[in-house]
This record gives C-alpha cells, sequence and structure tokens, in this order.
C-alpha cells in the first residue's frame, strides 16, 4: 500500500466506484492491491497506460484465495464477467465483491445467487441445475437415489406454482424464509 | 411490495443519473446510447411481474449488459439508502436520522474495525458460526473500552491527580488516617502493611486486599475533597469529584443498556420478520458458506452438509416416535427427578459458597471502634516458605481455602456442572437431539444466572451490617462491620474475576489443548475409541461470555480500575481462544445462526444487566457510604452530592426534579409507553392479516392460472381436431374438384 499505487486510479474514477459499488474508498484501493497482486506487472503497466479494462483470465482470477477452492468458483467468474468466458476487469472484480459483500442487500445477493444456481443459464432453475448443486455441496459423495430425494424435497416446498423449476420470484421468496444467506453469501478481501 | 415500489422509484432516479453522467471514463463511446437510449432499452428487459430485472445473458450485447450492470448497482444502491415506502412519512427529520445513522455505520466499517484480520482468518477455517462467536468478543470489548474511558477519563485522572498534588509523602498516608487504613480488612493486621514480602503480595495482588486496598484500583483511595481550577486566573471552576464519581457510576449501566438496546432494536426487526413455516432443505442447501477458504475446511463444509441432510431425512422419517401410555408415564417420572437432581446440583453448590461467605465472616471476632481486632487472626496470607510442620501447613491451607473458596466453587461449577447437565441430558431419552441441546442450554444458563445473582445477594447481605451504620461501628451483638464495606464488595469481585480467569484458563488447556494432543498423538483413541477433537460449542462459550460480563458489570461502581482489568481479560480471551481454535478444533456439526438466535443472544445480556443493575440499586440506595475511605465519606447517601447540586441551582431546577420524582408522572410516562405500545402492535397485527389474505390470493391465482392453461390447452386440442377436420375437408374438396375437372374435360373431348 502506498501513495503510488493510489495514484494509479484517478480521484474521479475512484467516485464513480464509490457511487456504483457498497465500498469506501479505502476498500476499494484495498481490493485493487488484491486485483493487483495476481499479476502484478501485468495490472500495472495497464494502469499505467490508461486501459483500465485490463482482463485478468479465469486461471489468474481463480487465484484469489477466496475462490481457489470454493466449488462454484467457475460459476461466480462466469456471473460476474462481461463476456461470460469467466476473464474479469477490474470492474468486474469490484462488482463481484460488491455484491459479495455485507453490505449489499439481500435482494440484490438473491438476484446473484439465482443467476450462479442456474447452471444452464436459462433463466430457470429446473431439476438438472439443482442435481448439480446438490451434487456439488456435497462434493459428488452422495448416491444418486439420494440427491433425488433431496431435489424432489426442495421442489416440494419451493416450487408454487409446480411446473417442476424455480423461477427468480420463486427462489427470492425461499432465501427470505432462509436467515443464513445474506451472513454466508459473502467474500471478504 | 417493497422491493417493486422501491425500484419503480429509483428506476427514475437511475435513469436521470445516467443522463448526467456525461464524463465516464469506463464506458468506450459504442457503449453511448444516447440520451433515450436507455429507456428505450428497458422495454425490452425482460421484467417479470415482481419487477426484477433480469437480463438474460444471451440476448444483449456486451455494451448493453455492462450499462445495465451499471444501473443494476445504481438501483440497489438507491434502494439501500432507505427510500422510504410510500406510506410512511418521510420527513426532514427522519431524514437527519437516517443520514447519520448511515455516517456512524461508515465510520465504523473504516476507523473501528477491531481484529478484523483475525476473524476473517478464523472464519476461513471454522465458518462463520464460530466467527459470530469472536464478533461477540468484539461487541464486549467495546462496551468495556467505553466505560474504561469513561473511568479513566473522569475518576482515575482527577484522583490521581488531587492525590498526588495534596500530598508530600504517599498518597495513602496523607489523606487519612493511617488507623482508618488498618480498619478496612479484617484480615489486615500487620500494622506497616504495605511491606509484606513478595509471596504475600503476589497473593494479595490475587485477592485484592493488602496493598492492592490502598492503590487506584479500589474505591477506598479516592479523596473526598473537590478539584479547583483556575481559568485565566479570574474564575475558579470546581470539579465536583464525588458528583462525578457517582454519575460515572450510574452511567456505565445507562451507556451499557442504550448500547444493547440499540442492538436489541436492530434486530428485532429482523428476527420477528422470520416466518415459522421453515424450509430445511432448501435453507441447507441455498446457503453454502461462501467465506470458508481453507481446502480442508471446504471438505468439511461438504461432509457436514451430507451429515445435515442425512438427519433431516431420518428426522422427517422418525416424526411421529409413538409411545405407548405406560412408556410415556415412565419417561415424564424420569424427566421430574432429572430435572430435580439438576435443581438439586445448582442449589448444592450455592450452598456451599453462601455457607463459606457468612462463615468466613462470623469466624472473625468482633472489632473495637476502628475495627482492630480484639483476637490476633492466623496471619493465613503469611506462607514462609522456609520451615513448615505439617500444622503450619494445614493452617496456611485452611487460611488459603477459606479466602478463596467462593470464587473456586463458582468459577469451578461453571465449569463441571455443564458437563453434568449433558450427562443428564443423554439419560432422558429425548427423542430429538435438538431438544436434548436446547434443555441443556437452558439450564446451563439457569444456572449461572442463579449462581452469580446469588453471589452478589450474600454479598449484600454480608454488607448489610456495615451498610446501614451510620454512626455506630459496632452494633450491640457483635456483629462484624466492615469499615471500609465497599473495598470488601470490590475485592471479592475482583477475587471473582482473577479466580474465574484462572479456571478459564485451566478448563481451555484441559479440554482442548490436551484433548487434541493427545488425540493426534496416540492413534489408540482416535481409531478404536473414535476420539475426536474437540467441537467448538458456540452456545456454551457465548454463555460463559455473558457469565463473565456481568461479573465484570457488577464491579465496575466500587473499583474503578475494573474496566481496566475488563478490558485486558477480554483482549487475553480473545487470543487464547484463537489461537486454540485454529489448532485444536473442529468447526461445530450444526450450525443455527438466524436472527432469532442472535436476538436471544442479546436478550440475555440484557437480562444479565438488569439483575447487576437490581444489585447496583440495591446497595447504592440502601447502604450509607462508610466513613473511612471514599470519596462519599462526608455524605450520609450516595446520591447526596447529586441533591445538593439540585439544590443549590436555583428553585425552578430543584422544583422539576422534586416533581419529577412524584408518581403521577410516573404514571403518565406509563400510560404514553403503553398507548405507543397498543398502537404499533394493532399495526402489527393488521398487517399480519394483510399477509395472510395475500397469501391465499397467490395462492388462488396459482389456481386460476392453472385452471385456464388447462382449458387453453383442451381447446387448443380442439382446435387441433378441427383443423385436421378442415384440412380433411379441404383435401376432400381438391380431390373432388379434380375428378370434376377430368369428368369436364372428358366430356369436352367427347363432344369435340
Amino acid at each position: 500500500m502506498g501513495n503510488s499505487d493510489s495514484a494509479l486510479i484517478s480521484e474521479k474514477q475512484l467516485e464513480i466506484y464509490q457511487l456504483e459499488t457498497f465500498f469506501t474508498r479505502k476498500e476499494i484501493l484495498r481490493i485493487y492491491e488484491s486485483f493487483a497482486d495476481l499479476n502484478p506487472d501485468k495490472v500495472r503497466e495497464a494502469f499505467l497506460a490508461g486501459n483500465y479494462q485490463i482482463k485478468m483470465d479465469y486461471g489468474e482470477v481463480t487465484q484469489l484465495s477466496e475462490l481457489k477452492f470454493s466449488p462454484f468458483k467457475d460459476r461466480i467468474c462466469r456471473v460476474f464477467s462481461e463476456d461470460l468466458s469467466g476473464d474479469m476487469t477490474f470492474s468486474d472484480f469490484l462488482d463481484m465483491l460488491s455484491v459479495m459483500s455485507m453490505q449489499a442487500p439481500k435482494d440484490l445477493k438473491a438476484a446473484y445467487a439465482f443467476k450462479i444456481y442456474d447452471f444452464n443459464d436459462d433463466g430457470e432453475i429446473d431439476r438438472t441445475d439443482l442435481d448439480e448443486l446438490v451434487n456439488r455441496v456435497t462434493g459428488f459423495r452422495m448416491k444418486t437415489e439420494d440427491v433425488d430425494g433431496i431435489v424432489d424435497e426442495i421442489l416440494k416446498e419451493c416450487d408454487m406454482d409446480e411446473n417442476g423449476t424455480l423461477t427468480p420470484a420463486e427462489f427470492e421468496d425461499i432465501l427470505q424464509k432462509a436467515p443464513e444467506f445474506s451472513a454466508n453469501f459473502n467474500i471478504e478481501v | 411490495m417493497d422491493s417493486e415500489e422501491g425500484i419503480v422509484h429509483s428506476n427514475e432516479a437511475a435513469i436521470e443519473l445516467d443522463t448526467d453522467d456525461e464524463t465516464q471514463p469506463i464506458l468506450s463511446k459504442e457503449d453511448d446510447l444516447g440520451d433515450k437510449g436507455l429507456s428505450n432499452d428497458h422495454a425490452h428487459l425482460s421484467t417479470d411481474r415482481y419487477g426484477t430485472f433480469y437480463p438474460g445473458p444471451k440476448t444483449f450485447t456486451l455494451s448493453q449488459r455492462r450499462v445495465l450492470r451499471r444501473t443494476q448497482r445504481m438501483q440497489f444502491k438507491e434502494l439501500q439508502s432507505g427510500l422510504r415506502r410510500k406510506d410512511q412519512v418521510s420527513t426532514k427529520f427522519t431524514k437527519f436520522i437516517d443520514d447519520s445513522m448511515k455516517k456512524m455505520n461508515e465510520i465504523q466499517r473504516n476507523h473501528f474495525r477491531i481484529w478484523g484480520s483475525s476473524i476473517k482468518h478464523i472464519q476461513g477455517h471454522l465458518g462463520s458460526g464460530v466467527c459470530t462467536y469472536f464478533k461477540v468478543i468484539v461487541w464486549l470489548l467495546k462496551i468495556n473500552l467505553l466505560c474504561m474511558i469513561l473511568a479513566l477519563a473522569f475518576i482515575v485522572g482527577p484522583g490521581s491527580y488531587m492525590a498526588n498534588n495534596h500530598a508530600q509523602h504517599p498518597a495513602q498516608e496523607s489523606l487519612y488516617n493511617k488507623d482508618d487504613l488498618e480498619c478496612t480488612n479484617p484480615n489486615f493486621v500487620n500494622g506497616t502493611g504495605f511491606h509484606h514480602d513478595a509471596v504475600d503480595s503476589v497473593l494479595q495482588f490475587l485477592t485484592g486486599t493488602g496493598w492492592m486496598e490502598s492503590t487506584a484500583m479500589f474505591y477506598g483511595w479516592y479523596p473526598t475533597s473537590n478539584l479547583t481550577m483556575h481559568v485565566h486566573g479570574k474564575e475558579k471552576t470546581t470539579y465536583n469529584f464525588s458528583l462525578a464519581y457517582f454519575t460515572v457510576g450510574i452511567s456505565y449501566f445507562f451507556l451499557s443498556l442504550l448500547f444493547m438496546l440499540y442492538n436489541l432494536s436492530k434486530l428485532f426487526n429482523k428476527s420477528a420478520a422470520e416466518q415459522f413455516d421453515t424450509k430445511p432443505y432448501s435453507s441447507k442447501v441455498f446457503t453454502w458458506d461462501y467465506g470458508v477458504t481453507d481446502t480442508g475446511a471446504c471438505e468439511q463444509q461438504s461432509v457436514r452438509f451430507i451429515q445435515s441432510l442425512k438427519e433431516g431425512m431420518t428426522e422427517d422419517a422418525q416424526e411421529g416416535v409413538k409411545r405407548e401410555f405406560s412408556a410415556k408415564v415412565g419417561i415424564v417420572f424420569l424427566r421430574i427427578v432429572t430435572n430435580i437432581i439438576c435443581l438439586g446440583a445448582m442449589v448444592g453448590t450455592v450452598y456451599l459458597y453462601v455457607n463459606q461467605i457468612l462463615t468466613d465472616s462470623s469466624e472473625l471476632q468482633s472489632t473495637d471502634s476502628c475495627g482492630k481486632l480484639t483476637q490476633p487472626l492466623d496471619d493465613g496470607l503469611d506462607i514462609d516458605l522456609g520451615n513448615l510442620t505439617n500444622t503450619e501447613i494445614k493452617e496456611n491451607l485452611s487460611a488459603f481455602w477459606s479466602t478463596y473458596s467462593a470464587s473456586i466453587i463458582v468459577s469451578g461449577s461453571n465449569v463441571i456442572l455443564p458437563i453434568f447437565f449433558q450427562l443428564v441430558g443423554t439419560f432422558e431419552m429425548y427423542s430429538f437431539q435438538s431438544t436434548m441441546i436446547g434443555i441443556t442450554l437452558v439450564r446451563m444458563f439457569i444456572m449461572k444466572l442463579f449462581n452469580i445473582s446469588v453471589y452478589l445477594y450474600i454479598l449484600y447481605i454480608a454488607v448489610g451490617p456495615s451498610g446501614g451504620q451510620l454512626e455506630e461501628w459496632q452494633t450491640p451483638d457483635n456483629t462484624l462491620i466492615y469499615n471500609c464495606w465497599e473495598n470488601y464488595v470490590a475485592s471479592q469481585l475482583y477475587q471473582l474475576v482473577m479466580v474465574d480467569f484462572i479456571v478459564f484458563c485451566i478448563a481451555l488447556l484441559c479440554s482442548e489443548v490436551l484433548r487434541s494432543y493427545l488425540v493426534t498423538n496416540i492413534s489408540f483413541l482416535r481409531d478404536r475409541l473414535g476420539i475426536t477433537k474437540p467441537e467448538f460449542n458456540i452456545a456454551e462459550e457465548i454463555l460463559d461470555l455473558v457469565h463473565k460480563q456481568m461479573i465484570f458489570w457488577s464491579g465496575f461502581y466500587f473499583a474503578p480500575l475494573f474496566p481496566v482489568v475488563a478490558v485486558l481479560e477480554v483482549i487475553a480471551i480473545f487470543y487464547l481462544k484463537k489461537i486454540s481454535a485454529l489448532k485444536n478444533v473442529i468447526p461445530p456439526k450444526t450450525v443455527v445462526l438466524n436472527h432469532q438466535s442472535t436476538f436471544a443472544v442479546n436478550c440475555l445480556f440484557l437480562i444479565s444487566l438488569l439483575i447487576v443493575f437490581v444489585f447496583m440499586g440495591l446497595v447504592i440506595f440502601n447502604f450509607h457510604p462508610s466513613k473511612t475511605c471514599g470519596p462519599f465519606r462526608e455524605s450520609a447517601w450516595f446520591s447526596d452530592p447529586f441533591s445538593h447540586v439540585i439544590k443549590n441551582s436555583g428553585k425552578f431546577k430543584s422544583y422539576i426534579v422534586d416533581s419529577l420524582k412524584t408518581t403521577s408522572v410516573f404514571i403518565i410516562l406509563v400510560i404514553v409507553v403503553c398507548l405507543v405500545i397498543y398502537y404499533y402492535r394493532s399495526l402489527a397485527s393488521s398487517r399480519k392479516v394483510t399477509i395472510g389474505l395475500l397469501r391465499q390470493q397467490v395462492k388462488d391465482e396459482i389456481a386460476d392460472k392453472k385452471f385456464l392453461l388447462d382449458r387453453v390447452k383442451v381447446q387448443d386440442s380442439n382446435n387441433n381436431e378441427d383443423e385436421t377436420k378442415i384440412e380433411d375437408l379441404k383435401k376432400s374438396t381438391n380431390l373432388r374438384k379434380k375428378e370434376l375437372q377430368r369428368k369436364i374435360s372428358r366430356a369436352h373431348g367427347f363432344a369435340s
């Protein structure tokens, strides 16, 4: 942390970031530090040249300690990157951490959680998505009959219009009743 | 719904923001959609009827999506900044409060983030459940720090300044009679008092008697005079020290109370909103803990998920465990017996130390007018390690025991009884694991509360005769009177804190360090017996913290340096627990981490504070301050300085204060509070009814939708049938047309 680093992001830029995310100035600078640590030379060069759209590859982003071992790291990177490839710019990175910070409201988190858990990106969470979700959460250790049983239970509990899929609204409703959600859906840098 | 209207509001705001923002180094030229471009685009967005934006990932260009995300973020920020619902009045006052709350939160986040990196480290290894325990420690630290700053600034600072200025000799010798000082503790026999040997001094440091009494630690040392200061040579302002002491003493409690009520009010909102129909499976599956970052911890999380899901499934299967009538009666009887046993254990420990405190005092002989003992005590505190005979050892041990017994029993029972309760719980044959855990926790809490309350009450009784005396030193029937009873109370509590901390360290060593060392090194235990590293039991640890904080609170008034001790102990607990937790402990299997449980924890703190409140109120307002020590030695009551100030500050103020004390004001206040409560309660119940109706409406709508879909299907299939019929008819008419044409052409051919 030094004055040289904070000069790489202009004041106007910092203000815009503060407007758009839930972070304060100090926190944005700290996040910049961890972003830069992923590949220091590349990032510093680019920012000095004024190129703020520099992208970090998926491989580099997942070096972040909070993402390294998470079973959802591919989905997180994909959802938050602009071109859905998993490569993130600094703005995407900030966006991701802002949504997954303590200050983000529950609805925003629920909306993004929906996107993360929608593995086939079709706008709804159906049986295949839920299968994949339960498998990832249990580390692929459960037998298929058990997984099917759990998916049945979940659909019974959540699916209000009983069409076999979860819409964003139903998903949000469920998460209202799961109080640990906002505490657990957090990544702090 | 809230979010719908909120988004409607911020929709407009977002559009305005966008058009105002001209210089955007983030966006490149191709993103410039123009002034109206964005609002047009909104029409194409897939908004479902709840108004949540869900830009389909494949339907928009990169730039459009970027802009969309920005607007989405800003909308949510607007939401968060507290846009009020349409039916709530948004005045300047409420806006001002909202803004100041936001600023306070920001300041707290930026500057007062204590131990943030440690907590994050722990969260990475052990999950957010264990993390809440450490956050409670941080919260306690903040309360104690606040009290410490108050005490140091207003009491200890001026007190020591005054003491040093008034004396040429060390403070304690000139402020009051040395004879008087000896009167404070009956064990204090040696006239030259402050020169015991090293072992003695250490022991006295632990008990808070002897040389400790003449330090700033305890009440007795503080002077009674007022501090006069010259301001620019003209006016003399006086710092009324006794008034300051009294006010600060009362304000400890009010500040802590305000702090806790503020937290409670924030939580109550959220905890009451939690619905009672919980969804066990979805709430487990969708709430993966993203904060866990260690690879081993992630795997453990998956394993725990599997276990809890399986337990959920077996519990469902077990729901109707039906027992026969005779078995039921047997179980009820068994549970009554076990409850009596637990009560008996609690009362037994209480009896032990009550006995100790009361007999401890009565072993001593009566005192003369200054409290000098007419019969020499065995100076049990002098342990001469040189020559010890058997009887001497016995005497020393018994004296040791008599001084420390009460605190040892209280702290020891805190450690031993929970284990006992758990054993009892396993015998009671509850059908669910969770009920057993819940009941054990309730018993533990009652035990701790009971212990401390009785301890405080016994102190109150022990000090009663001394505190009741205004003039006489000695009651006719020779009951013991402490001539500086405040010091006695303070030293007992100080002793309790010290012993409690030592017992805590020993328990930590045995239960965590020793066990994990044995488990890792002796494979027999691990493989054959299946003993693992200890599990971090969050609820028990938090109850322990409640217990400790209760002791701290009760000592604040009589020992101005107590908050410093409290702060040091809290810091020590944090680091010890952190080191032990990171190495020796596995995370707990089931974590119930909702707002209701946090609310319950806050309520526990509140209950303990209220009990301490009652004790302090009784002591301060019922007893006369002692004559030989402390800032109140010239007053008849502790509240005297306060009433003096009121009387001297003019008729109007004293009139107000007098009328405030009358009952009519109290009754009016009570009535106003009741009305406010009634208003909010009726509002809440009407909203509940509305929620029920809306739910029913949703269900009906779904049924309607299904019905209509079915009808559409039927119509469709009818339509299809009709269409096929039309097709068939068309085909047949075409065929017939062709036949007819052939016939006509043949007829023509024949004709020509």
